[in-house]
């Protein structure tokens, strides 16, 4: 899979919001549908998660054929509505073994995931990107996609600024003289203004004050 | 510092926040506070925004950053000033404190590729992993990790 998803079929149909309900909706069925189908996960996923899947593993393959072509079926009728056609052609050449129709899915889930980011509903997106099995996860662009849509982590620091207070009625009452620059300020006075943040760094990293300024860009 | 109900701590740090930008050509009154985006070394100000999508950087702050030449995801950001094309980057950015703890973290912020807005923390990615409160009498602004 290449960063060519970006702009795939997905992202050529206008976005509204009944478009991401209904991606969202697809998202929430692919995993439905794959939990109740293969029992174990996704087919193809040789390595155990955990301990009901390990007994799932048990499952031979030609149980799983039935649920693998099942799947496929499912999601060409789910996506027969609203994907262009020369997608949902391609969605209707026979699904041969459930390792590709695992791909397929996991290509699908992506998108959705990715649309999804893209419309800002963020949180949809992780469910959809959830729907991604463990066995999967080791895939560039699943890891990029979950690592930006990861949700913060906190820490407490001991790390301490001052008070601003100065600082900031300096802002006030000056902006207007540096219009478009980049100004450090401490204590209520200015250290030095420049043009860019570049320069005003140089400026600013060998001062060797008690307390660091505060860098601001009056725009 | 703020407690909840049962006596827990709901912040852990407050800093004071400037409540307006005498350059806002808009003339509305915002909420700026102060953070430390990691490797700059240097307290900057940003927009609270919890209407926003994601929080932005500017460029420059990014490039001091070090933060160009990581990987992130492309994407197009709407905004107020239009449609903006940039990355999502995961880094860490510490809420400073001037009175309690300073809070950090790891978060998911849009670097435009070009940008004359303001910085931005906004909701996804980045606040709602903070629980906070604004004193607007006092021009505090209380923060502490969420659970």
């Amino acid at each position: 899979m290449t960063n060519q998803l970006n702009n795939n079929v997905f992202d050529q149909l206008a976005v509204s919001r009944d478009y991401s309900r209904q991606k969202a909706v697809l998202a929430a069925r692919i995993a439905h549908t794959l939990e109740q189908s293969f029992g174990l996960g996704w087919p193809g996923q040789h390595q155990a998660e955990n301990g009901e899947r390990t007994k799932n593993m048990t499952l031979t393959l030609a149980s799983i054929r039935p649920a693998a072509e099942s799947a496929g079926s499912f999601i060409e009728s789910q996506c027969k509505g609203w994907l262009p056609a020369n997608k949902h052609r391609a969605g209707q050449k026979q699904i041969s073994s459930a390792p590709v129709v695992a791909a397929e899915i996991m290509e699908i889930t992506y998108r959705v995931a990715l649309s999804l980011m893209e419309n800002e509903q963020v949180t949809l997106a992780r469910k959809a990107l959830a729907a991604v099995p463990v066995g999967r996860l080791s895939d560039p662009i699943i890891i990029r996609l979950r690592n930006m849509l990861a949700v913060p982590v906190t820490k407490s620091s001991q790390k301490r600024d001052i008070d601003r207070t100065l600082d900031y009625q300096w802002i006030r009452d000056n902006a207007q003289d540096y219009r478009g620059q980049w100004v450090a300020v401490n204590n209520g006075q200015l250290l030095a203004a420049a043009a860019s943040l570049r320069e005003l760094l140089e400026h600013v990293k060998p001062l060797h004050l008690e307390h660091r300024p505060l860098l601001h860009q009056i725009s | 510092m703020l407690k909840t109900s049962d006596g827990a701590d709901f912040a852990t740090g407050r800093a004071r926040f400037l409540d307006e930008d005498a350059n806002a050509l808009e003339g509305t009154a915002k909420v700026f506070v102060k953070i430390e985006p990691s490797n700059l070394g240097f307290a900057i100000l940003a927009q609270l925004d919890t209407g926003s999508a994601w929080s932005i950087l500017k460029p420059e702050i990014a490039e001091a950053m070090q933060l160009m030449n990581e990987a992130g995801e492309p994407k197009r950001l709407s905004t107020r000033f239009g449609s903006i094309d940039g990355q999502l980057k995961r880094t860490n950015i510490t809420i400073l404190a001037d009175d309690g703890n300073s809070l950090e973290l790891e978060a998911t912020v849009f670097i435009p590729t070009e940008w004359t807005g303001e910085n931005f923390l906004g909701y996804g990615g980045l606040l709602e992993r903070v629980r906070f409160a604004v004193d607007p009498q006092e021009n505090l602004f209380y923060f502490g990790p969420s659970a």
